[in-house]
């Protein structure tokens, strides 16, 4: 009973030794650091206006070089219209290989008609006579052959060069119509098989505001889901800024740490006037910082009404806006 | 059994469902979201208001009231008091709301209206309203009585109302300064002690002019002035009670160098006394005029000051090699330096507010006054010139007062104050030459 006991401890605890031995210097099981990839979290509409903006640069980008390699672009489309030319005569060769064997069929039956009628003559005078008569006649035909085959070739010649010119002057006219029209822009794009876009041509005017002419795929044009793009938000808060700019005064005589920031959030009409009275989005109940929000409060109602453009009240119907003036003392 | 199991299933399950809406609840997306933007940039123009004469049965009075009001608060800086002759309407009635959109046409952001008088006890009697011209609420009123011969007082009162109400800050305009008035040509100058109102009316001689005085600290708690006087060439330090006219010597240090300076529970003074070669920082208990010392190098250590809740003292030294500002504990410990920056720093003098230190720093020829944080950190220049010298703090430690001397035979020291901004200097108006200013507590 005893010696059952020691012996099992004894197991037991080399049994923990051991265990405890091999999963300490067990190495770490340890996943291959994975390897880093960089990514960019960005929102559809970021991500429209990504294409938006990409799509406007290439226009951008393609416009200035037109004035000056203008020329290069058509030399380099003038030698593709060459190619396109060329390729129709290719089926046009077979046409006179078909003459060809036409010509030269009637020529076999021809021989025929001839060994029958040595067959048919016993007499060997007769038939030397017959076969020189022959011989004459096959001459004769051969000439004759001959002179059709002539004539035949002779035509063949005379419609191969008409032809040839007909293929030359075809040539000529479309190399002439190449050179003469190779700044047609919609003749490049419709060489290289590009579907003239219905905008193009205004394209001028889009650098300046690329976006206002495409506006979202989807939604009404005042529809809150509207996205203004950076540059329209950017002049948005520029109006209001530089508007209020005159009326705001920073209550804190000198400044300091301690300066609060001032948060608003009013309602607008759509002639640009305040409509109601501003609401402080972070009100706190100091003295500082009651003074701060009621001068911010004096200078929205004083700089009222905001010349904000009508046509983006969907976006400026309600303002939230911080008065920090802790750059300014 | 069957009830805790059925209970504990119930609330099994209310948990369950808890966590389930806790996971599918989303903060109610905010449809409004409209257009943000931040405002950094506002104007530092003074602020538009209107002070129109104010309501009472002698106009004159009423007006001189109002008229004190409006410069006080031009004086700042802060605010426009605007021409009353553009004015549309006349306030006939103060317990009458005004016509605000007459004043919103003027542009002015806030509307002062008042009556003053004389009450039946022989005081004077003032009281306003302060109007939010765009918002049309009431800021602020009150009433004030003062005795006939401070008459002046009702619109510094108001002006502090109104300035306090607008910007957040105590006002101090209802605070008097003492300075050193020098009359005579420049090398035999007469010094007199000298008070007056911050805006240099009512002004009193303090001294005849015998003795040359020097360095005036206002008591922080009581009507008192300390001041050094020098009796031949032994110098004395005085505490001068203004309410009675009293003067107290308070003792004899030959070879005192420094003005002493009142801690802000006004019980001790702490001053620089010469000792053999060097200068040492001592203070006083006022009561058993019992000194101990805070300093003992073998520098000058002087121009000590204490920090408003009185537990550090800032004071400058040469102990580095050049003059440069140190602070210290109140009971001389922990001493280290705060400025590094080029040239040599003076007269410290701690702000009311606790936030900023103001000095004198002298730099390529010129004295500048400037400021930087308790720690050293954030010096800034607020004025510079020729020789420009001991600034001391308005009590709400937004404006510095301090002597400048103009150049030449004809040339003598000029006070003038200038705000935390430095775009606000102006000249302080005294009869003659005048130094060494004290700024007073606010009075009440």
């Amino acid at each position: 009973m005893h010696v059952g006991l020691v012996i099992s401890v004894l197991l037991h605890l080399a049994l923990l030794g051991w265990a405890l031995f091999t999963i300490q210097t067990q190495q770490e099981l340890r996943a291959p650091e994975p390897e880093v990839v960089a990514v960019d979290l960005i929102s559809t509409s970021e991500l429209t206006k990504l294409r938006q903006g990409v799509r406007t640069a290439k226009q951008l980008e393609a416009e200035p070089p037109k004035e000056t390699p203008k020329p290069d672009v058509a030399k380099k489309e003038a030698p593709k219209p060459a190619p396109v030319a060329a390729a129709p005569p290719p089926p046009e060769p077979p046409p006179t290989p078909k003459d060809e064997p036409k010509a030269v069929l009637p020529t076999p039956p021809l021989p025929a008609p001839a060994v029958d009628e040595q067959k048919q003559v016993d007499e060997l005078l007769l038939r030397d006579q017959e076969r020189q008569a022959a011989e004459q006649q096959r001459l004769e035909e051969e000439r004759r052959q001959a002179e059709v085959k002539r004539k035949q070739e002779d035509e063949r010649r005379r419609k191969d060069a008409e032809l040839k010119k007909k293929r030359d002057d075809e040539k000529r006219r479309r190399e002439a119509e190449a050179r003469k029209k190779p700044f047609d822009g919609d003749n490049i794009k419709a060489l290289l098989n590009i579907v003239p876009d219905k905008g193009a041509p205004p394209p001028s005017s889009a650098p300046t505001e690329p976006t206002k002419a495409k506006g979202p795929a989807l939604g009404a044009p005042e529809g809150r889901d509207k996205q203004l793009s950076a540059s329209e938000l950017g002049k948005l808060q520029g109006i209001i800024q530089s508007h209020l700019k005159p009326c705001w005064h920073p209550p804190a005589a000198g400044g300091g740490a301690e300066t609060p920031v001032v948060t608003l959030r009013w309602r607008m009409k759509p002639d640009g006037s305040v409509d109601g009275e501003p609401k402080v989005e972070n009100p706190r109940s100091d003295t500082l910082f009651r003074v701060a929000a009621e001068a911010a409060l004096r200078a929205v109602q004083q700089c009222s009404p905001i010349p904000l453009p009508p046509d983006k009240y969907g976006h400026w119907k309600t303002i939230t806006w911080d008065f920090d003036p802790r750059q300014m003392l | 059994m069957a009830t805790p199991d059925g209970e504990r299933r119930r609330f099994l399950a209310a948990l369950v469902l808890g966590c389930l809406g806790a996971l599918t609840w989303r903060a109610p997306v905010d449809a409004q979201e409209g257009l943000r933007g931040t405002q950094r940039e506002g104007t530092l123009k003074p602020i538009p208001i209107a002070v129109p004469e104010f309501l009472g049965e002698d106009p004159q009075f009423a007006i001189d009231v109002s008229n004190v009001v409006a410069a006080d608060l031009e004086r700042s800086g802060l605010f426009e008091p605007l021409d009353r002759a553009s004015f549309i309407e006349q306030v006939r009635d103060l317990n009458t709301p005004p016509r605000l959109q007459e004043w919103r046409v003027l542009n002015a952001q806030a509307l002062v209206v008042g009556r003053a008088g004389r009450a039946p006890d022989g005081r004077v009697v003032g009281e306003f309203r302060l109007w939010d011209v765009f918002s049309g609420r009431q800021l602020a009123s009150q009433r004030f009585a003062v005795g006939q011969h401070e008459w002046r007082r009702l619109g510094h009162l108001i002006a502090d109302q109104v300035y306090q109400r607008l910007t957040g800050e105590k006002g101090y305009f209802d605070t008097q300064i003492v300075f050193i008035d020098e009359t005579g040509p420049k090398d035999k100058r007469n010094k007199r002690l000298a008070m007056m109102d911050q805006d240099g009316a009512n002004l009193r001689l303090l001294s005849q002019g015998r003795e040359l005085v020097l360095t005036p600290r206002f008591s922080p708690t009581t009507q008192e002035v300390a001041y050094m006087q020098y009796t031949g060439d032994q110098p004395r330090v005085f505490l001068l009670n203004l309410e009675s006219g009293q003067r107290e010597l308070l003792g004899n240090f030959p070879g005192m160098t420094f003005a002493p300076r009142f801690s802000p529970d006004g019980q001790r003074i702490v001053m620089s006394i010469g000792e053999g070669g060097a200068t040492l920082i001592v203070e006083m208990d006022l009561r058993s005029r019992q000194l101990r010392r805070l300093t003992q190098t073998n520098a000058i250590d002087t121009g000590p000051c204490y920090s408003p809740d009185g537990r550090r003292i800032v004071f400058e030294s040469d102990r580095d090699g050049t003059q440069q500002l140190y602070v210290m504990n109140a009971d001389g410990s922990a001493q280290r330096r705060i400025s590094f920056g080029e040239g040599r720093y003076s007269t410290p003098v701690w702000s009311p507010r606790g936030d900023l230190i103001a000095f004198t720093k002298q730099m390529s020829g010129s004295f500048l006054i400037g400021v930087m944080r308790a720690d050293g950190s954030g010096e800034r220049a607020l004025t510079e010139g020729f020789h420009n010298e001991a600034p001391t703090w308005a009590p709400n430690g937004r404006v510095l007062m301090f002597f400048r001397e103009s150049r030449g035979a004809g040339g003598g020291p000029k006070l003038y104050s200038i705000d935390l901004t430095g775009y606000n200097e102006r000249l302080v108006p005294t009869p003659a030459f005048a130094s060494d200013p004290a700024w007073s507590p606010l009075r009440n």
